[in-house]
């Protein structure tokens, strides 16, 4: 079987995924600290255990997803692998490519980053983040590797 | 550029938007007035209403409907206000439909349905009425090759018909439809004599239960009918380049689909189904993608032992020799036994909940049921690749086993959980290109890698 694909994700990505998954921890955790306050005595627990399980989620995860990431772009397709508990390994045939799309929204460019998003016609398969004269790159290519898209 | 003057649809369109609108119209008008406690006469007030002000809006809109061809696209104007253009570029068409409704029939036209790729139904252009000579025209325009001699068909007698209704997979539709419709009249009810709602007089279990098997017995006579009403006359036939599918009894429906954009094809058996080795053929294209699982249906009803070789006639670039799949190992018997089981326990929980206790046998009784699907999903799953065609079968609620052309995949993977990877077991799914997946669990990771590795180019 060939090897994995090479290729990590620029370390802005690991900044932006920290800082989502904070964001949403903290978000929990104020449900928490509001179910606390609404229905006193039942579960004082409740907040400790959200922000306890926040902070470790927080410490490991991003940092984990971050470090197994890989992508490549091959000579017929795409492959990217990711996951930490659950891996999954992708194969994207470049012939079956209808469109790709670089986004940039307001919370990536904090962390200088694009989304490249390529369209099937079952879906669309997205690399998190990458610079964007990477992600202007790789879709060149790809583009230069789509002949006619007659055939579906 | 040449581009001919814009069309208007046949105004047998008005007729069939009218009527469509006012049968929500006028469904909601009666049942408001019901609700109410109105009398018939307000409800008839608004009924007609109801009629005149959808004819009207239909009128308007009809008039600002229109379609044109050009050298490389069609193109459909509609709306009133904002008006909004379609347009589909000529090598971009997958196949054009017709349906031929009752009002339709009344008027001698058809409505035209032009197939576009994608995920949604709501991309095509719908041509709600065109003569039968535009419909010809049109259709040789968007590149559709006229029927040849076929090289093959297939017609659902009326024994295969009944057969089809009476093992009907869309049970679990018609159930939840007549809990609503009961819901309702509950309700009605319950206004009307300002008593107690029928649901609170199931009091005893065997009221329940009778409850039960009466709404059973009435899901099953309407899945049976609608059945009937959606595959009689159905037929289906092969020339060299096209597939075609004719189907319906008031709404008659012609599909036609070119053989090489079919993606691969869905054997299902389903619970009804399964059982008696019956099973039906499902089409996945593009085009499709969406779309509900009648208008997806290559052959409501096949025998399983003869699946393979019927879809060898009707599309030979999936036929494969005979042969068995890779199954997996005896050791992830119990990955698959035991979530079913847990499913089944966490649904025998909820009315010894919810209910009564005394209804706690339900519990061991769905705990087992679960794990003798798990069984049965273990021994369903696998796959294989057999020339150009990759073969994925799983356990949903049906057994699935998808046919798909190798090189029309759309994505493939490899899924690994850090459970399987301990016991060195991993997943194959394949995408198709209406979106649909096909998903061999827990099988021998060097299998599954293997294959993983002979799908790539």
């Amino acid at each position: 079987m060939r090897g994995e694909p090479t290729n990590t994700l620029p370390d802005g990505v690991r900044a932006m995924w920290l800082c989502e998954d904070a964001i949403g921890m903290l978000v929990l955790l104020g449900i928490a600290l509001g179910i606390g306050a609404a229905v006193d005595a039942l579960m004082p627990w409740l907040p400790l255990v959200v922000a306890a399980a926040g902070l470790a989620h927080v410490v490991l995860v991003p940092r984990e997803r971050y470090r197994r990431y890989r992508w490549d772009l091959h000579e017929e397709e795409l492959e990217l692998l990711e996951g930490v508990l659950s891996v999954t390994r992708t194969i994207v045939p470049i012939t079956r490519i209808q469109h790709v799309s670089v986004e940039r929204t307001g919370w990536t460019s904090v962390f200088d980053l694009v989304r490249l998003s390529v369209h099937t016609a079952a879906g669309e398969t997205k690399i998190p983040g990458l610079e964007p004269t990477r992600a202007a790159d790789v879709r060149d290519r790809i583009l230069a590797r789509l002949r006619t898209p007659d055939d579906l | 550029m040449t581009s001919e003057p814009p069309r208007q649809l046949h105004v047998a369109a008005i007729v069939v938007d009218a009527v469509r609108s006012m049968l929500q119209l006028v469904g909601g008008a009666v049942v408001i007035a019901i609700v109410q406690g109105g009398t018939p006469g307000l409800a008839a007030v608004m009924a007609v209403g109801g009629i005149g002000a959808s004819g009207f809006v239909s009128w308007i809109t009809w008039r600002r409907k229109t379609y044109w061809l050009d050298d490389v696209a069609l193109h459909y104007r509609s709306g009133v206000f904002t008006p909004d253009e379609k347009v589909v570029p000529r090598a971009r068409v997958q196949g054009v439909d017709t349906v031929t409704g009752p009002i339709q029939r009344l008027f001698g036209v058809v409505e035209l349905r032009v197939q576009v790729p994608g995920a949604s139904s709501s991309d095509e252009i719908v041509l709600a009425a065109v003569t039968r000579d535009e419909a010809t025209r049109l259709r040789r325009e968007l590149g559709q090759p006229e029927p040849a001699a076929p090289d093959a068909r297939i017609r659902l007698g009326r024994r295969g018909l009944l057969l089809t209704a009476l093992t009907s997979p869309q049970i679990s539709v018609v159930v939840s439809a007549v809990a609503g419709v009961y819901a309702l009249f509950d309700n009605a009810i319950d206004v009307e004599e300002g008593g107690e709602g029928l649901l609170s007089r199931l009091d005893s279990p065997g009221s329940v239960a009778l409850a039960i098997a009466v709404l059973l017995g009435a899901a099953y006579v309407l899945s049976f009918l609608a059945a009937i009403v959606v595959f009689a006359g159905f037929e289906v036939e092969r020339d060299a380049q096209v597939l075609r599918i004719r189907r319906g009894l008031l709404e008659r429906r012609a599909q036609s689909i070119p053989l090489e954009r079919v993606d691969g094809i869905v054997i299902v058996e389903g619970l009804a189904r399964g059982p008696f080795g019956l099973a039906a053929l499902r089409l996945e294209t593009a085009a499709h993608g969406g779309e509900k699982a009648v208008t997806r249906t290559l052959l409501p009803l096949v025998r399983r032992a003869e699946a393979e070789a019927v879809i060898a006639r009707l599309v030979p670039g999936l036929a494969i020799e005979p042969g068995e799949l890779a199954r997996p190992p005896r050791r992830a018997l119990r990955r698959f036994v035991v979530p079913w089981g847990l499913g089944g326990a966490a649904l025998g929980v909820a009315p010894v909940v919810l209910w009564t206790s005394a209804a706690w046998p339900a519990l061991p009784a769905l705990a087992l049921l679960g794990a003798v699907m798990g069984l049965r999903d273990y021994r369903g799953a696998g796959v294989r690749l057999a020339g150009n065609v990759v073969v994925v079968r799983e356990v949903r609620i049906a057994r699935r086993t998808l046919l798909a052309r190798r090189h029309r995949l759309q994505e493939h993977a490899l899924l690994r959980t850090h459970l399987q990877a301990r016991a060195s077991l991993s997943d194959l799914r394949v995408t198709v290109g209406s979106g649909g997946k096909g998903r061999a669990r827990h099988l021998e990771t060097a299998t599954a890698e293997a294959a993983f590795a002979a799908l790539r180019r």
